[in-house]
């Protein structure tokens, strides 16, 4: 490389650098701006950081292609320098000519170009926008370092309170006596906003706030009282030159601020909205309420639920709970799972995750899974606890619908016969009154027939427990009592079953085992003491633990009242019985749903009465009844009449009369007020203000269309009642109506 | 042609001598002076005799005229006036106050002022109210323009807690109008008006407390506000009554419309035949009495709600009872579900079975189902309330002596309630209860017969039918002027007129009350001059063609300015001259 050569190169490395140096600035400085953008956006810093990245580099690349710098050649130079420096007289090429030959003249020429280049090599002004881009960087950072020292990005809680709020507040007006006032909120920690000053005197803060008022009078020794529309008063004390006082939002309400001048002089009513803590909001993300499973196809279901509070959640989990077998020998199992993802349960926005693996949990097909989730929120001291509906997840048990389909089976599943125990007390009644009459032989016979339903009953109820093992004891014994059993179903069918309380069938009952009853000649099944037959699962009951003791007694004294039947000794066994019948009476209560009937409910007739004719106790008889009416809002209901009399007149000015009317009417109003503060406070501020004599004659007739709006809607709307028109009692008027009905 | 009349302040003869001898003194005066300018000075004399002689003669000139007058009243068009000149060249214009002058239009400060000599008047314009007829010369009528607004708007006292309907005609000039009503609460009803010309519009409102209300009626052209006038509502309270209940059983039907009438604080008595001669009564808010069938027990009662197999089946001693009471204004309501035989021909109402008995009824703008087994036979006298799909009554009345029998035909209504439209059950039970209900009697009965809407300074007619000798109104706390009717006994007539807006009161000798809303003038444009149009088309369908008279004269006064002002330049004259 020869001299000029390397001076060219020399020269086009200081362009590159310039142009690079001139890039980088400006690319900062696009970046600094856009930072600054999204930083008075309150963009979050990540994202603003990443975005202010990809424009800088973004404005780079652009720039670096725009000024072609990856083109730039020694010859781009020396085209450049030709448009510079005429003394090159175009012939700049000539000093960087590698490798070819010249001739004398170029020969001539490049010495005399070089002498030029030597000169002019330490004085080129290379074209370059680097002032500019200094200078945009210097106003691009300062703007961020403006932005980032004083800008004061919302913070977190605030933004929270702001998304809470109901609706915007309306400016309240604030008495003339006030020199200066603040209000500050300071909201329950565990909401996490940060307490903050308001200058409004409408107030909606969160549940649980402490609200203190701090008040500067125009005027010393006022004596100012905060009146709440729940009859509560607040006296303000007097605190350095300022009266100050707090309060606690425990619920909607409204205030007044009252001081005295000359007089007690009371402001505006001013709206207090509670902004109550929510309940966590749960949503299982698709799964229906009722899912059926082909198991073991499938073995598991994950379950993806969304939780989500106004302040943040504390806790959450899954309650589930598998059922197994069928009919009354159902059996549950109840488990408490927590969530597999995220470890744990914190935020305002939860996403959790739980794969419900139904091998895990012990399952088998025909089983049942009901789960709920249920979250808690970190409200103090008692915390909002919301839970979702029950779902369910049932494993298909093909086995079931192929066994209830197949007819070849030969096998009756129908539940088998047994006595109530109710039956059992009277049966042994019925043989100690006979006992005389009996002879011993019988007498035993049938004290050990009941002492043998003593046992069925027992194993029956039994499997309610799962002591289904004891229906093992069946087949020994099943040989020699069957003819027994088809004697007691003569019996039976001159009985009379009372083992429910629904003894006079008033609700259509399901029949089930209990009341099945044999019919004569109907063949004794003999795969029935092997069968293990469960009851319909729409009868299984959820039994709660002091329903279980209770079953678990009422087996024991059956087990006693058996024994003493088995004895020949029924009279033993009789308090036995009647203890486990008063036990099972107690479970059938405990358990059972009553449904209230809407329809007329006729007593039962005694069978000896039906159909005679007996007319005896039939009377007339006469009744006598009074319905009250109650008038609704009778105040405001008058004084809508009134003031729409004075809009009417034209009024200027309200009568005493009138202010009279119109305090009464916000009694009603105010009460109405509790219950929708933000809604009659302007009409009841109206109202305060007419009655004391505050109101100029231009604001009357205005007060008087918002008052007479607020009363309005306060009036409910009431049933359609009967009206009617007078007629004149004159006898031409009778006389033409008389004479109308002759027309015709 | 143009004569001269005088109208001396004082005698014309004294007044002739006492300017005589003011001239001469004055002349006599002025010709002794020595001074210059004596003709102008004895012309100056001259000037101020005459001056006070014309202020004190009062001349008029006195100009005979066409019989026919023409009279404009606001909005006449020119091209009218120009048109009934030319057909009447002689006649002579006055113009009404407020109402711009045409052609030499004579003004008039009201329609009682305007001259006797007039033998017939062509009107043009707006015209005139009703009252203004007893003062009227046959009349012709040339309507000006009438303006877009509200021709006609019904008046009614409306029944409390109901949702109510007012009719009326809107008069649209072109374009699109909102017709608004607004009440205390804020907006109630809107109805778009498209087409030109007088369109019907229904407003609807629903009324709550009783008492009287002032509501809002605005009329809207796209966005712009065109009027807003005042639309007075009475509402009627609520009223209870005794009911008595005589039914043949038990029935679901029955239990309900029981317990809704108990609920509204009817006085109600029950009977249900459980066997023969057996009863089951129910007394509820009435303290519990003997119950009979005779006419004075009956007249205690407003209303009897039978079925068809008790009323079928009374003893002719009941039936005659029954149908006395009836004719004295007892209602009764029968609850038929078969179809009647000759034992109800004293009710002159007959019930036949349906083939089909589903149709439907309208309640509360819906369409409601209903079983109804039987039908009425026609009957051109009854009053049908509510009416099925086939447009036959379902409920209904009809008028039996001074009370009123009524029907119902459809079964399981109170199913309405059981599905929670407790509305729709009273929409179809309330209107007939009312109807057939005893009307309540007063002694007294005021009707103020203005047609709305009245005015301040208006004359308001009143009337009065009472059984009172000597009966008194009093207009707020005025005394009306009451004259009776000449053919008929207690019927009394007054008018009287209210200075101020708002509500005012008649109030009868014997406390009846009727209330009566004034507008302030300049409200309801639109509907008085529709009225005026009305009446000015009557008074002209009874045009007969004048008989010919002596030609009326017009009298108009100098003007009495111009003598003071000859005084004034006379006195001028004599001051000025001896200084110069």
């Amino acid at each position: 490389m020869n001299t000029t050569h390397a001076i060219v190169s020399r020269i086009r490395q200081q362009y590159i650098t310039l142009r690079m140096a001139e890039i980088f600035l400006m690319a900062t400085g696009a970046g600094a701006f856009t930072a600054s953008v999204l930083m008075l956006l309150n963009v979050a810093v990540p994202v603003t950081t990443i975005v202010s990245f990809v424009i800088g580099v973004l404005s780079a690349t652009i720039r670096f292609f725009y000024l072609k710098l990856h083109q730039v050649t020694e010859y781009t130079i020396i085209r450049f320098l030709h448009t510079r420096y005429p003394e090159l007289q175009a012939s700049g090429d000539l000093l960087i000519r590698t490798g070819q030959e010249v001739n004398a003249v170029e020969l001539l020429q490049r010495e005399r170009m070089k002498a030029v280049l030597l000169r002019i090599a330490d004085s080129v002004n290379l074209p370059n926008r680097l002032g500019f881009g200094a200078a945009f960087l210097v106003v691009s950072g300062l703007t961020f370092s403006a932005i980032y020292a004083f800008h004061d990005p919302a913070p977190l809680a605030t933004e929270s309170f702001t998304m809470n709020m109901p609706h915007a507040l309306p400016p309240a007006r604030v008495p003339r006596v006030l020199e200066s006032y603040s209000i500050t909120v300071t909201p329950p920690a565990y909401t996490g906003i940060s307490p903050f000053n308001t200058r409004n005197f409408n107030l909606a803060a969160p549940e649980g706030s402490r609200i203190t008022w701090s008040l500067r009078f125009t005027e010393a020794d006022v004596r100012p009282l905060l009146v709440f529309a729940s009859r509560d008063t607040v006296r303000l004390r007097a605190h350095d030159n300022a009266y100050k006082g707090h309060l606690t939002i425990t619920a909607n309400s409204f205030y007044q601020l009252v001081w005295t001048d000359s007089s007690t002089v009371s402001s505006d009513f001013y709206k207090l909205e509670m902004i109550p803590d929510r309940e966590p909001v749960i949503r299982v993300e698709d799964l229906p309420q009722f899912t059926e499973v082909d198991y073991p196809a499938q073995s598991s279901i994950a379950l993806r639920t969304t939780l989500s509070d106004d302040y943040g959640l504390a806790d959450a989990w899954l309650i589930a709970t598998v059922a197994k077998g069928s009919g009354e020998s159902v059996k549950f199992r109840e488990e408490k799972l927590s969530f597999t993802a995220p470890a744990t349960i914190q935020g305002r926005n939860v996403t959790t995750q739980r794969t419900l693996d139904f091998t895990r949990l012990g399952m088998e097909p025909g089983d049942e899974l009901y789960f709920y989730v249920e979250a808690l929120d970190t409200k103090t001291p008692v915390p909002n606890r919301t839970r979702t509906e029950t779902y369910f997840i049932s494993l298909r048990d093909t086995a079931e619908v192929y066994a209830t389909d197949d007819a070849g089976l030969g096998v009756d599943l129908m539940p088998e016969y047994f006595r109530s125990q109710r039956q059992l007390i009277i049966d042994t009644e019925k043989l100690l009154s006979k006992r005389k009459q009996l002879a011993r032989h019988d007498f035993n016979f049938t004290s050990n027939e009941l002492g043998y339903d003593q046992k069925v009953l027992r194993l029956r109820y039994g499997q309610f427990m799962g002591e289904e093992f004891e229906s093992e004891i069946a087949p020994a014994e099943a040989d020699h009592e069957e003819g027994d059993i088809k004697a007691e179903d003569v019996t039976k069918q001159f009985g009379h079953v009372h083992d429910t309380n629904n003894e006079h069938n008033l609700v259509a009952e399901k029949k089930d085992d209990h009341e099945h009853e044999k019919k004569p000649g109907e063949k004794e099944n003999p795969l029935e003491a092997f069968a293990h037959t469960h009851d319909n699962a729409e009868t299984a009951t959820f039994y709660i633990q002091s329903t279980r003791a209770k079953l678990k007694a009422a087996l024991t004294q059956m087990w006693d009242a058996e024994l003493y039947l088995r004895l020949y000794e029924p009279e033993k066994s009789l308090p036995y019985q009647y203890k486990a019948l008063a036990l099972l009476k107690e479970i059938s209560n405990d358990s059972r749903i009553y449904v209230h009937r809407t329809g007329f409910d006729p007593p039962p007739i005694k069978e000896d009465k039906r159909l005679t004719g007996d007319l005896k106790e039939v009377a007339t008889g006469s009744d006598k009844s009074t319905v009250t009416l109650q008038e609704k809002y009778p105040d405001s209901k008058v004084a809508l009449q009134r003031i729409d009399m004075l809009l009417a007149s034209g009024a200027r000015a309200l009568q005493s009369a009138d202010a009279q009317i119109l305090q009464r009417a916000g009694q009603e109003l105010a009460q109405a007020a509790l219950e929708q503060p933000g809604r009659y406070l302007e009409s009841l501020s109206a109202i305060r203000g007419l009655v004391d004599g505050r109101m100029d004659t231009t604001a009357f007739r205005p007060s008087l269309l918002l008052i007479r709006r607020a009363l309005w809607s306060l009036i409910p709307r009431e049933a359609t009642r009967t009206t009617s028109q007078q007629s004149s009692a004159h006898t031409l008027t009778q006389t033409f109506i008389q004479q109308l009905d002759t027309q015709h | 042609m143009n004569t001269l009349t005088f109208h001396p302040i004082i005698h014309g003869a004294w007044l002739a001598a006492v300017s005589l001898v003011m001239l001469v003194a004055m002349l006599l005066i002025e010709w002794r002076r020595t001074t210059r300018w004596r003709p102008a000075r004895l012309l100056a004399c001259v000037a101020v005799t005459v001056g006070l002689l014309g202020i004190g003669s009062r001349p008029h000139t006195r100009q005979t005229t066409d019989a026919t007058g023409i009279l404009l009243t606001p909005n006449y068009t020119t091209a009218q006036v120009d048109s009934v000149l030319q057909a009447h060249p002689q006649a002579t214009s006055w113009h009404l106050t407020g109402t711009p002058s045409y052609k030499g239009s004579i003004p008039c400060e009201s329609y009682r002022m305007l001259p006797s000599g007039v033998r017939s008047l062509i009107v043009i314009g707006d015209g005139l109210p009703a009252y203004t007829q007893p003062y009227l010369p046959p009349v012709v009528f040339v309507p000006g323009p009438m303006p877009a607004g509200i021709v006609s708007i019904e008046q009614k006292q409306l029944p409390a807690n109901r949702v109510n309907t007012l009719h009326g005609m809107f008069h649209n000039d072109g374009g699109t109008k909102w017709v608004v009503l607004e009440g205390p609460g804020g907006k109630e009803d809107s109805v778009r008006i498209n087409n030109k010309g007088d369109q019907p519009f229904t407003l609807r409102l629903r009324t709550k407390s009783p008492g009287r209300l002032v509501y809002t009626v605005r009329v809207y052209a796209d966005a712009e506000l065109l009027t807003a006038d005042p639309l007075p509502v009475q509402i009627t309270p609520a009223t209870t009554h005794r009911i008595f209940f005589r039914l043949s059983y038990p029935t679901a039907e029955a239990r309900f419309l029981k317990n809704m009438l108990a609920d509204q604080g009817h006085a109600l008595t029950l009977r249900y035949q459980v066997t023969t001669n057996t009863y089951r009564d129910e007394f509820i808010n009435t303290s519990p009495t003997p119950i009979g069938s005779s006419s004075s027990w009956l007249s205690n009662q407003d209303l009897v709600i039978t079925d068809l197999y008790t009323l079928e089946h009374l003893s002719a001693q009941e039936q005659r009872q029954w149908n006395d009471a009836i004719r004295q204004g007892l209602g009764l309501v029968i609850l038929a579900d078969a179809a009647s035989t000759q034992k109800l021909a004293w009710t002159q109402l007959a019930f036949s079975s349906n083939r089909t008995d589903t149709t439907s009824v309208m309640l509360e703008s819906q369409r409601i189902s209903v079983t109804q087994p039987v039908s009425l036979t026609a009957d051109q006298s009854v009053q049908s309330l509510a009416i099925n799909a086939l447009g036959k009554p379902v409920t209904g009345y009809r008028f039996h002596g001074s009370g009123k029998i009524g029907f119902q035909l459809a079964q399981n209504t109170y199913t309405w309630m059981l599905k929670s439209k407790p509305d729709v059950y009273a929409a179809y039970w309330i209107p007939l209860i009312e109807a057939v209900m005893r009307t309540p009697e007063a002694s007294s009965m005021v009707e103020v017969t203005t047609p709305f809407p009245v005015s301040t300074h208006d004359p308001v007619d009143v009337t009065l039918v009472t059984t009172q000798e000597t009966p008194r109104i009093q207009a707020d706390s005025l005394s009306v002027a009451l004259a009776e009717n000449l053919w008929l006994d207690g019927l009394w007539s007054g008018k009287t007129w209210f200075s101020s807006p708002g509500w005012h009161t008649f109030t009868t000798s014997d406390e009846g009350t009727e209330y009566v809303y004034v507008h302030a003038s300049g409200t309801w444009n639109a509907l008085r001059i529709a009225q005026q149009h009305d009446f000015l088309r009557r008074q002209a369908a009874s045009f007969t063609s004048p008989e010919h008279a002596s030609l009326p004269e017009v009298v108009t006064p100098v003007d009495s300015r111009w003598f003071y002002l000859l005084f004034l330049v006379g006195f001028a004259l004599l001051w000025l001259v001896p200084k110069l």
